[in-house]
């Protein structure tokens, strides 16, 4: 589990976890997440570790990679889901499959929104929190 | 929100994080190229492993700024996932040799 400070901000969100199992996308998303969010970020690389995250950390949000191995993101927000502690954090799922049929399916799963890879870093925060407020 | 001066700061890192990526996207270019191969011997194995490793660069490299590598990994994860056709194959690893610059 890796933790980064950002400067925090006016909004809501203070904490992020985000939870992919390319470090590429990890590192990535934690620039754009920490230093251009204001976010503090906890960085995870699978399902498990980002269930241990959310009740570890108590984030404000959830960033979830759809396609990981041994536990996926449905797989990984039914557990979220299924704990009393982790139950109301809102999860925005990422995915590189971003075809609107799915994007509903996600999204009556119970999640806040669903990113859609590549993002933009420069944007990713203002996305996430357009995504948080409309829920 | 951050300032300007933070969004400024964000873009140098991530400029910094983008040549890294950039001196390994020929590794991942070369690992894909592996797999479409053992695709192209009708290794169904190799069919999953390039919709796999198609599927994260298509998703990593548009992040980095590699637009064009981006869509043609998704283009060939599309080819996995609708009937693999080894000359399409071959022929969308060549178009991203030529968008990484090797002839």
């Amino acid at each position: 589990m890796q933790i980064s400070k950002g400067g925090g901000g006016l909004v809501a969100i203070r904490k992020v976890v985000l939870c992919d199992d390319d470090p590429d996308i990890r590192a990535i998303g934690e620039i754009s997440l920490r230093d251009v969010g204001g976010w503090d970020v906890v960085c995870v690389n699978d399902g498990f570790a980002a269930v241990d995250a959310a009740r570890a950390e108590m984030p404000d949000l959830i960033l979830l990679d759809i396609m990981m191995p041994r536990l996926d993101g449905p797989g990984t927000f039914a557990k979220l889901r299924a704990d009393p502690q982790c139950s109301s954090i809102p999860v925005v799922f990422m995915t590189a499959k971003a075809q609107s049929h799915e994007l509903r399916g996600y999204t009556d799963l119970g999640a806040a929104g669903v990113i859609a890879k590549p993002f933009d870093p420069l944007t990713l925060p203002e996305q996430i929190r357009a995504l948080v407020e409309k829920q | 929100m951050t300032t300007d001066a933070a969004k400024a700061a964000a873009r140098d890192k991530l400029a910094a994080l983008r040549n890294g990526f950039a001196t390994r996207l020929r590794e991942r270019v070369s690992e894909l190229e592996d797999a479409v191969e053992a695709a192209c011997s009708r290794d169904d194995l190799g069919v999953h492993r390039t919709e796999s490793l198609a599927h994260q660069l298509a998703g990593t490299a548009g992040s980095y700024g590699f637009v064009e590598v981006g869509e043609l990994s998704a283009e060939l994860e599309a080819l996995c996932q609708a009937g693999f056709n080894p000359d399409v194959a071959r022929s969308l690893i060549e178009r991203l040799w030529t968008a990484l610059g090797r002839p």
